[in-house]
C-alpha cells in the first residue's frame, strides 16, 4: 500500500510540474513593448506617428517653435513674463533657480526634447529595416517594399527635421545616429554643425527617393512628411549654410511640382486652420483631441492673444507697433488687414496678430478654452520667397526674377507691386517681404541671421555685429546639460555667460 | 523530479526491525487531542527511537531490561515513564515556557528554544481588542527590528512596514515599488506587495480579525527567510490563527465600542480677523501703494461685500461631532470525532473624523481538520472579507486639509457645498472590497518518519471603488468614476519530510516544490457631464472625450524548489541548512532562475556540564549565528520588456478633459487622429518620462549575517535576547539612472544598487516579583539601531538627485538611502548692509543671480562664488529611522489588570511640509484672499522677518509681486525638524469577573475593560502635529488626514 501511495503522489506531482513548461513565460497583454510590438504595418504607422508627436512636444514646451523663431527677432516690444522677457532681450545666460522648473528659459536651453524625436526616429529607422516587406501594403513585393520604405523615409525627414531645428537653435550638437543600448550612457560630444546638416541632408536625400507627392485625397497631407516636405526642408538647411545654388534646386523641385497654390487674399486666413493647399509642413494639433489649454499662458494663444479669443485683456508678449507700420506700408494688404488687429486698453493700443485664432469653448463652458491651430512651419510663399533669396544671394545673382517671385507673393495677398529696387537691394526686399508674410511664423530670427550674415549689417537690437559674428545668435546650452555628461562644452559665445 | 530522488534515497533507512517486546501506546495533549510526531525513545538504547502518527500512536519495541520509556515533543515537558503493562495512554502537559513556544519557521514549527534564527514573535492575545481595522496597525514598536510607520490617519490605511532597514531605491515607488513584507497567513502566500488597489490606500490586511490571530512570527534573518527565498528579502511576517482544541465545544464573545476624540485643529484666524492680519502685513511691509493701485485682493480690500464678509470654519464643517468605533466577534470550535472545527466572524465599524469616510467589514473565518482514513489529515482553511469603505467624495473633504491651499474663511460657500461637507449631504461614495484566502492542505504519513503535505492556496482580493463627484465641489461637471481591481493568485505547494533519530542525534530533512501565480485585473472608466438627476454612476455620457474607459491585466509566475536540512546533537548543537532555487516569469530565461541558501547554527551553552556552577542564575543561554541569502524582485512584473506608452501629450496640452480638480487633464494619446506608440511619455510635462528597460534584469539578492544570542536569568523571569545583523542587499534594481539627454529616455534601470543595513537588536522581558506573589508585573523593552548606507552607485558612484529640481533626496556613496540635499541656512538678514558684498566684483551677494536682501535667509555660500545656486547644497540628514522601538508594561493583582504599551522612534529628520506649503501657498499676494495661508500662523508670527532690523527664524512673509528669491522651498534647511517621538498607544484596565458571578450564568470567563489608544505624543518638533505622519520616500510631514484618540469600552465572554 505504501509503494503504491507513493507511485501515486510521485506521478501527480510529476504530472503537475512538467505540464506547464510555458508556465515562466509571461508577456504582457495590456502594454505596447518592443518585443511584442513591430510586427504589422499599424505598429510601424503608430511609430512613426510618434516622431511627429515629440516634434509637437518639443515645440510645445515653452512656445519653443515661436520663441526661438519670432520672440527674438524683433517682432516683439515686451514680454511680461521675466523669463520671456529674457528671451526676448537676448539674455540667454541668466541664472535660473532650481525651483523654477517651469521656466521657459530653463527649457528653451535644454535640447532634450528634440533628441526624444531623433531617439524615436533612429528607433523607427533601426525597427522598420528588420520587419519583413510582405507585413506591409502592396500587391507584390515592390509595391511592398514602396510603402515600407514611405515609413522610412518619414523617419529621414524626422530626423533631419530635428537635427536642422537644432543646428539653427545651438550650432553644434552631438549627432547620435544610432538605437542601440549602449547611448543610454554614452556621452556624446558636440559634432561640428556641418557635419550634422550634411547627414541631414543624406537623409533628406533618402526621403525625397521613399516619400510621394502630396496625396491630396490623404488624411494626413502635408502633416506627415511627403516628398514636398522633404525638398522644403533641403532648401531650408542649403539656405542655412549658404549653399544657395543647391537650395534654389530643391526650391524649384517644390515649386515646379505643381503640388501646391498660393492661397487667394480671400482666403488667406484658411491656411492657420491647416491643411490649406498652400501649405507644405505642419505639425498638427487642430483637434479637440490634440489641443492645447488657449488661456495658459505658455501656450502660443495665451502669449500673443487677448478677448475676445481668450480671458487675457493685454497680451503677455506685446508686438511692436512700429515695426508692424514700418513692414506694412500697404494698407490693403490683406497680411495686415486679416492677419492684426488693433486693441486698445486704456490709454494704450496695440497690434495683435490674429493667425492662430481657432479657438473653442469646451462642452460650452467659456471657462475652459481650447486653441485648434497647426503650427505651420513650411508653405508655398515662404518657397516662393526662400528661391528669390537663392537667386540673390547665388554666386550668380538673378535680381529681376527675384523681385518677380517677391510680387507674384504680394499679388496673391492684395498687395501693390514692388518696382525701381535693383541690384543687392533685392535682397533686402526679399527678406522684408518674407517678414511680412512670415510674421508669428517660426521664420523671422532665421532670416535676419542669413541677412545679416551676408550684408554684414545689424539686424538684432541685442546682438552686436561683433558679437554676431561670435555667434551670440546661437543659444547657450543648460547648465543642467553637464551634470550628466562631462564632455560636452557650452556654446562658444556663451562660454562663462551662463551663470548658474 | 526532486520528490523521487528522496523519496528513493530514504526508502533503504527506515527499512529496520527488531525484536523484543512490543509496546503500545498512545499520546495525548491535556485536552485529550491526539499528538503527532512526539518522539518516543528506550532509555537505554537511545538508537530505538520512534514518532507518534497522526492518532498519537506508538509503538515500540523494547530490547532493554530497565523498560523506561522517554516522551517528548516540542512545546511540551517531557515525560520518563516505566512500562507495565503492553499499552498505555500518556498526556503531554503544555510548558508554558517562553522558551517552549511554538515558532513557525516556514514549512515547519519549532520550539524557541532550538530555532537557530532570528524571528520576532508575538502573541495574538497581546493585541487583541485594540480599536484598529488591521492588526499590522498593532505591531508598531512591539517587535525589535520591524518598523511600523503610517502616513496617514485614514481609516483602514496600509502602513509602511520596513524589517531590519529600508534597501528601496524605488523613488516614489515609480517602479511598483517593493518594500512590504511577505505575509504568510496559515502557510497561504498573500503578498501584499502584488496586490492591486482600486483606491491606493486600501491595507488588504484587514482581511484577518485581530482577534483571531494565535501568534505572529517575523522572520528577520536569511536562514529563516532563505525557505522563501524568492520575495523573502524584506522579511517574512507568518500569522498563524487560532484551532480548535480538543473536549467540549469552545464558545467566545467579544465586543467593544468606543468614541474617537476630535484631532488637534489648526489654529486659523477667521473672518475680520483675518482681513486685519492680512492687510497689516501687507501694507507694513509693501506700502500703501500696492493697495492704491490694487494689487491686493479684492477679498481683503472690500470688506463691505458680502461675497467676500464669511467666517467659515472650516475645520468645524469637516470634522465630525461624534465619531464611534465598534467591534463585535464571535468563534466556536471543538472536536466531532476526528473532525475539528472553528469558525468566528467579526464585525467591525469605525467612522473616519473627517465626514465622508468610514469603514465597516464583517469576517468570517472557517477551520476545518478532518482525518478521512488513517495516517491522513485534511485541513481546509477559508478567510473571507467584505469591507466597504467611503473616501469623502474622492477625498474632496480631506483635500482641503492640505496646508498648500488651506482655504480662506472669507470663500462664500453655496448651501450645497456646506451640506457636503458638514455630512449632511453624501453622494455615492462606495468603495467595496471583497477578499478571500481559502487552502486546502493534505498530510499523510507514508511511511514511518516520513510525511507528504501537499497545499493548494488561493486568495484574491477585489476592490470595487465608485464615486460621484458632484458639480458643487469639483466646480466643472457631475463626473462618476468607476474602478475595479482584483488580484487572485493561487499556490501549490508539495513537500516531503524526514525525521529520524539516532541515539543523540537528530535529523530533520524536507524537500519541496512549489508554483505561484498572482495576476492583477484592473478597469477603470470615469463619464463627465452627467446630467440627469438620479445617475450616479457611468452612464448617460456620450461616447467621447468625456468617457473614458480603460482595462488591463499583468501576471507573473514563480517557481521553486527547496531543501532544508536540520540536525541537532543531544537538543545541544544545533544546525540548519537550506537551499532554494527560485524562477520567475519577470526575468528572461538566462536571469530567471537564482539560488538562495543559508546555513544557521546555534549552541545551547547552558546545556553543558561546565556550565553547571552558574546554572542557578543564568537558567538558560544559547548563542546563535546564520549567514543566507534571500531574494527580491523589481515591482514592474514585466521589466525585461521595454514598455512602451500612447502618450502623445505636450506641455499644456489636453484631450479636453476637465480633471477633477477644475484644470484641463486628459492625456493626447494620437498624431493628427493616429495613435502613437513611443517609449516617451510627455505626460503633459516638458520632458519625457521614458525609461529604458534593462535586457539583464535579474533577482536582487540580500545577503545577511545574523549573530545573537538568547539569554534566561533567576528562573526565567528576566530574558534577554541580542542580535547583531549586516544585511547587504545587492543587485538591487534601480529604476532611475539619468540617461543621457540625447539618447531621449530620462532614466534608464537595471540591477545596478547595493545598500547595507547593520543593526542591533534588543529586547528584553522582565517578571518583576516571583510566580507565587499575588501581585504581578511584567516589564518589556525592545530597541533597533539601524544604520542604513548606499555602498554601490552607477556610473563610478556618482551621486543621484531625485524628487524634483527644488528639493533633491539623493543616493550618495556611504549615506543613508534618499537623504536630504538642501541649502543650509543661518537666520536671517536683518538689513541689507549685512548681506555679504563679493570683494573682487563690489556686489551684493546673489541667489540665482538675483541680489539678495534683508529679509531673505543668510544661506551658506559653500563654495564662497557669492551666488546661491543648487551647488551650494549639501546633505541634512534622512528619513530612514535609527532607533525604533517599544516598552510596555502589565500589573495584574487578582482579577485587575492594568496595562500600557508605548512606541518610539528616534534619529530621524523629517521636514515640515505642512509649513512650507502653507507659506508658499500664500507666498504670492494673489493667493492671499483665498488660502488662509498666514492666518494659519498667527502664533509665531514673530519668528518672520518684517522690518530692518528683525532678527528671526524665518525670511520674510510678503514678498513683492515679481520677486525672484524662494524662501519657502522646502529644500532649505530651516524646514528640518527632529522626527523623533514616543507614542503612548494604548492604555487598558480589565476586570476578570468572579467565578462565583459566572457559576450562575453558565459562563466559564468574563473579562471586562476599558482601553485608550493612541493616548498622548512625546514629540522633538513642536510644531508638527504628528510626526509619525510623513511621506515615507520624501520625508515630508503635509498631514491630509489627521489622526485621534479612541477609547473603548468592552468585553471577552468564554462560554
Amino acid at each position: 500500500m505504501k509503494a503504491k501511495n507513493q507511485i501515486l503522489y510521485i506521478t501527480t506531482i510529476v504530472l503537475l510540474f512538467t505540464s506547464c513548461k510555458k508556465f515562466l513565460d509571461q508577456t504582457p497583454v495590456s502594454t505596447p513593448t518592443d518585443q511584442t510590438t513591430w510586427k504589422t504595418e499599424g505598429d510601424a504607422n503608430a511609430a512613426v506617428a510618434a516622431n511627429y508627436s515629440l516634434l509637437r512636444a518639443a515645440f510645445g514646451a515653452s512656445i519653443a517653435y515661436y520663441s526661438y523663431g519670432d520672440l527674438t527677432s524683433g517682432e516683439f516690444l515686451t514680454a511680461d513674463d521675466g523669463s520671456y522677457s529674457n528671451v526676448l532681450n537676448i539674455r540667454w545666460g541668466t541664472a535660473v533657480q532650481s525651483s523654477s522648473t517651469y521656466d521657459p528659459l530653463l527649457k528653451l536651453r535644454i535640447y532634450t526634447p528634440f533628441y526624444t524625436a531623433v531617439a524615436q526616429s533612429n528607433r523607427c529607422l533601426a525597427y522598420i529595416t528588420n520587419m519583413p516587406a510582405s507585413v506591409f501594403t502592396g500587391d507584390n513585393i515592390t509595391s511592398q517594399t514602396a510603402s515600407k520604405n514611405r515609413y522610412l523615409g518619414e523617419a529621414y525627414f524626422t530626423r533631419a527635421f530635428a537635427y536642422f531645428t537644432m543646428c539653427r537653435v545651438w550650432g553644434d550638437i552631438p549627432l547620435v545616429l544610432e538605437n542601440t543600448e549602449a547611448t543610454v550612457s554614452q556621452q556624446y560630444v558636440r559634432s561640428p554643425q556641418i557635419t550634422v546638416l550634411k547627414q541631414a541632408i543624406a537623409d533628406l536625400t533618402k526621403a525625397t527617393q521613399y516619400l510621394n507627392w502630396k496625396d491630396n485625397a490623404s488624411a494626413n497631407r502635408v502633416v506627415r512628411a511627403d516628398k514636398g516636405s522633404a525638398y522644403a526642408l533641403l532648401a531650408h538647411i542649403y539656405a542655412w549654410i549658404g549653399d544657395y545654388d543647391s537650395c534654389n534646386a530643391a526650391c524649384d523641385a517644390v515649386i515646379n511640382s505643381g503640388s501646391y497654390s498660393l492661397m487667394s487674399a480671400a482666403s488667406f486666413m484658411d491656411i492657420y486652420k491647416g491643411q490649406s493647399q498652400e501649405s507644405i509642413f505642419e505639425i498638427a494639433q487642430n483637434t479637440i483631441g490634440e489641443s492645447s489649454n488657449a488661456n495658459d499662458s505658455y501656450t502660443l494663444a495665451g502669449a500673443t492673444l487677448t478677448a475676445p479669443y481668450i480671458q487675457r485683456t493685454v497680451p503677455a508678449w506685446l508686438i511692436d507697433g512700429s515695426k508692424v507700420a514700418t513692414l506694412y506700408a500697404d494698407t490693403n494688404d490683406v497680411r495686415l488687414k486679416n492677419g492684426f488687429i488693433r486693441i486698445s486698453s486704456g490709454t494704450t493700443s496695440f497690434y495683435e496678430c490674429i493667425k492662430y485664432t481657432n479657438i473653442q469653448s469646451v462642452n460650452g463652458n467659456a471657462n475652459y478654452q481650447v486653441s485648434f491651430n497647426n503650427i505651420i512651419i513650411f508653405r508655398l510663399a515662404d518657397i516662393d520667397l526662400l528661391k528669390a533669396e537663392a537667386l540673390c544671394a547665388k554666386a550668380a545673382p538673378d535680381y529681376g526674377t527675384a523681385l518677380s517671385l517677391v510680387n507674384k507673393v504680394r499679388a496673391a495677398r492684395n498687395a501693390v507691386a514692388i518696382a525701381g529696387v535693383t541690384g543687392t537691394d533685392v535682397l533686402q526686399t526679399v527678406t522684408d517681404e518674407r517678414g511680412r508674410e512670415l510674421f508669428l511664423e517660426g521664420h523671422r530670427f532665421y532670416d535676419l541671421v542669413r541677412l545679416e550674415r551676408i550684408n554684414h549689417e545689424q539686424q538684432f537690437d541685442n546682438i552686436s555685429p561683433g558679437e554676431f559674428v561670435a555667434g551670440k545668435y546661437y543659444w547657450p546650452l543648460d547648465p543642467s546639460l553637464f551634470i550628466n555628461n562631462s564632455r560636452l562644452t557650452q556654446t562658444t559665445f556663451w562660454v562663462g555667460k551662463v551663470m548658474n | 523530479m526532486l520528490c523521487c530522488v528522496f523519496c528513493t534515497a530514504f526508502r533503504s533507512v527506515y527499512a529496520q526491525k527488531r525484536t523484543g517486546t512490543v509496546f503500545r501506546g498512545v499520546v495525548k495533549d491535556i485536552d485529550g487531542k491526539p499528538l503527532f510526531g512526539v518522539t518516543v525513545t528506550e532509555r537505554e538504547v537511545p538508537a530505538n527511537t520512534v514518532s507518534t502518527d497522526i492518532n498519537g500512536n506508538f509503538q515500540l519495541t523494547l530490547s532493554g531490561n530497565a523498560r523506561v520509556i522517554l516522551i517528548s515533543f516540542i512545546g511540551y515537558k517531557k515525560i520518563e515513564a516505566t512500562v507495565t503493562k503492553p499499552s498505555a495512554q500518556f498526556i503531554l502537559q503544555l510548558d508554558e515556557q517562553s522558551l517552549n513556544d511554538v515558532v513557525v519557521v516556514g514549512y515547519q514549527s519549532q520550539n524557541r528554544r532550538e530555532v537557530t534564527a532570528a524571528v520576532s514573535s508575538l502573541k495574538g492575545k497581546d493585541i487583541a481588542n485594540i480599536p484598529e481595522a488591521s492588526f499590522d496597525q498593532m505591531l508598531q514598536g512591539r517587535l525589535p527590528g520591524v518598523s511600523v510607520l503610517s502616513s496617514t490617519g485614514e481609516v483602514g490605511a496600509k502602513t509602511n512596514i520596513v524589517i531590519r532597514g529600508s534597501t528601496n531605491v524605488d523613488f516614489g515607488n515609480a517602479n511598483g515599488g517593493n518594500t512590504g513584507p511577505l505575509y504568510v497567513i496559515d502557510g497561504v502566500i498573500f503578498d501584499v506587495n502584488a496586490i492591486g488597489t482600486a483606491y491606493g490606500n486600501n491595507n488588504p490586511l484587514a482581511l484577518i480579525n485581530p482577534s483571531d490571530i494565535e501568534s505572529i512570527d517575523v522572520l528577520k534573518d536569511a536562514s529563516a527567510a532563505a525557505i522563501y527565498g524568492a520575495r523573502g528579502g524584506n522579511g517574512v511576517i507568518i500569522v498563524k490563527t487560532k484551532r480548535a482544541k480538543k473536549g467540549n465545544p469552545q464558545v467566545s464573545i467579544s465586543a467593544f465600542a468606543g468614541v474617537t476624540t476630535a484631532p488637534n485643529l489648526i489654529k486659523v484666524t477667521t473672518g475680520a480677523a483675518e482681513r486685519a492680519l492680512k492687510l497689516r502685513l501687507l501694507e507694513k511691509q509693501l506700502g500703501y501703494n500696492y493697495i492704491q493701485q490694487g494689487l491686493i485682493p479684492i477679498a481683503l480690500t472690500d470688506s463691505l461685500n458680502p461675497a467676500f464678509n464669511n467666517d467659515v470654519d472650516w475645520q468645524g464643517l469637516l470634522i465630525r461631532k461624534t465619531t464611534v468605533v465598534n467591534s463585535q466577534s464571535a468563534s466556536i470550535a471543538g472536536y466531532t470525532g476526528t473532525t475539528s472545527y472553528r469558525l468566528s466572524v467579526n464585525h467591525y465599524n469605525e467612522q473616519g473624523i473627517l465626514n465622508g469616510y468610514g469603514l465597516d467589514k464583517i469576517t468570517p473565518h472557517l477551520n476545518l481538520t478532518i482525518q478521512p482514513i488513517k495516517k491522513m489529515n485534511i485541513n481546509v482553511d477559508l478567510m473571507m472579507s467584505s469591507q466597504r469603505q467611503s473616501h469623502g467624495v474622492g477625498g474632496a473633504g480631506a483635500y482641503l486639509f492640505t496646508s498648500w491651499n488651506f482655504p480662506s474663511s472669507f470663500i462664500q460657500l453655496s448651501p450645497e457645498q456646506i451640506a457636503v461637507y458638514s455630512g449632511k449631504k453624501n453622494y455615492y461614495d462606495d468603495n467595496r472590497t471583497f477578499t478571500i484566502v481559502g487552502s486546502v492542505n493534505v498530510t499523510d504519513t507514508l511511511t514511518r518518519n516520513l510525511t507528504i503535505n501537499s497545499t493548494y492556496g488561493s486568495t484574491n482580493y477585489t476592490d470595487k471603488y465608485d464615486y460621484y463627484s458632484p458639480q458643487v465641489l469639483n466646480g466643472t461637471l457631475n463626473t462618476a468614476y468607476g474602478t475595479i481591481s482584483s488580484s487572485p493568485s493561487w499556490s501549490f505547494e508539495n513537500f516531503l519530510q524526514y525525521n529520524k533519530e539516532v541515539g543523540k542525534h537528530r535529523f530533520i530533512l524536507a524537500a519541496g516544490a512549489a508554483l505561484y501565480s498572482y495576476e492583477n485585473n484592473y478597469s477603470s472608466a470615469s463619464a463627465a457631464g452627467i446630467n440627469i438627476s438620479g445617475i450616479y454612476t457611468v452612464q448617460t455620457v456620450p461616447p467621447g472625450t468625456n468617457l473614458n474607459a480603460q482595462t488591463s491585466y499583468a501576471r507573473r509566475t514563480t517557481e521553486s524548489y527547496y531543501s532544508r536540512f536540520n540536525y541537532d546533537y543531544s537538543g545541544k548543537y544545533l544546525f540548519t541548512a537550506s537551499i532554494r532555487r527560485d524562477a520567475t516569469s519577470i526575468y528572461s530565461p538566462q536571469y530567471r532562475w537564482a539560488t538562495f541558501p543559508a546555513l544557521a547554527a546555534g549552541w545551547i551553552a547552558s546545556d553543558e556540564s561546565f556550565f553547571a556552577p552558574l546554572k542557578n542564575v543564568v537558567n538558560f543561554l544559547k548563542f546563535r549565528a546564520s549567514y543566507g541569502i534571500t531574494g527580491k524582485d523589481p515591482g514592474q512584473w514585466y521589466s525585461k520588456f521595454q514598455t512602451l506608452s500612447t502618450d502623445a501629450t505636450r506641455y499644456s496640452g489636453t484631450n479636453g478633459t476637465i480633471a477633477p480638480n477644475g484644470y484641463f487633464g486628459g492625456a493626447t494619446n494620437t498624431y493628427n487622429g493616429t495613435t502613437v506608440v513611443s517609449p516617451y511619455p510627455y505626460n503633459n510635462y516638458y520632458l519625457s518620462a521614458g525609461v529604458k528597460s534593462s535586457n539583464s534584469v535579474r533577482w536582487e539578492k540580500d545577503g545577511q549575517v545574523d549573530i545573537g544570542g538568547d539569554l534566561e536569568l533567576f528562573d526565567n523571569r528576566l530574558s534577554v535576547t541580542i542580535d547583531w545583523y549586516q544585511k547587504d542587499a545587492k543587485d538591487v534594481f534601480f529604476y532611475n539612472v539619468p540617461a543621457q539627454a540625447t539618447s531621449g529616455y530620462q532614466y534608464y534601470s537595471g540591477n545596478y544598487v547595493d545598500v547595507r543595513n547593520q543593526g542591533l537588536e534588543f529586547a528584553t522581558n522582565i517578571n518583576v516579583f516571583g510566580p507565587k506573589s499575588a501581585f504581578k508585573w511584567n516589564f518589556n523593552f525592545n530597541i533597533s539601531i539601524n544604520k542604513n548606507l548606499v555602498t554601490k552607485l552607477p556610473d563610478n558612484n556618482r551621486d543621484f538627485l531625485f524628487g524634483d529640481s527644488w528639493f533633491y533626496k539623493t543616493l550618495t556613496l556611504g549615506e543613508p538611502l534618499f537623504s536630504y540635499r538642501v541649502f543650509h541656512t543661518n537666520g536671517v538678514y536683518a538689513t541689507n548692509a549685512e548681506v555679504p558684498t563679493d570683494p573682487t566684483t563690489g556686489k551684493k551677494e546673489t541667489y540665482y543671480g538675483t541680489p539678495l536682501q534683508a529679509g531673505d535667509p543668510k544661506y551658506v555660500d559653500v563654495n564662497g562664488d557669492y551666488n546661491i545656486t543648487n551647488d551650494d547644497k549639501y546633505i541634512a540628514g534622512n528619513p530612514n529611522p535609527k532607533y525604533t522601538g517599544g516598552f510596555g508594561s502589565t500589573f495584574s493583582y487578582k482579577r485587575v489588570t492594568l496595562s500600557f504599551f508605548a512606541s518610539f522612534v528616534a534619529g530621524r529628520k523629517i521636514l515640515n511640509g505642512a509649513l512650507s506649503d502653507a507659506l508658499n501657498g500664500s507666498r504670492y499676494l494673489g493667493g492671499w484672499g483665498s488660502v488662509a495661508g498666514v492666518a494659519t500662523l498667527a502664533n509665531s508670527l514673530n519668528q518672520f522677518w518684517q522690518v530692518p532690523g528683525d532678527k528671526t527664524t524665518y525670511a520674510r512673509l510678503v514678498y513683492p509681486t515679481g520677486s525672484a528669491t524662494d524662501p519657502w522651498n522646502i529644500g532649505t534647511d530651516y524646514f528640518i525638524r527632529d522626527g523623533s517621538f514616543i507614542k503612548l498607544k494604548n492604555v487598558t484596565l480589565g476586570y476578570d469577573l468572579p467565578n462565583s458571578w459566572l457559576k450562575s450564568l453558565g459562563l466559564k470567563r468574563v473579562n471586562v475593560y476599558i482601553m485608550g489608544d493612541n493616548l498622548a505624543i512625546w514629540k522633538k518638533a513642536k510644531d508638527i502635529a504628528d510626526p509619525e505622519l510623513v511621506d515615507p520616500t520624501t520625508g515630508s510631514s503635509n498631514v491630509i488626514y489627521p489622526t485621534a484618540a479612541k477609547f473603548t469600552l468592552g468585553f471577552n465572554v468564554d462560554l
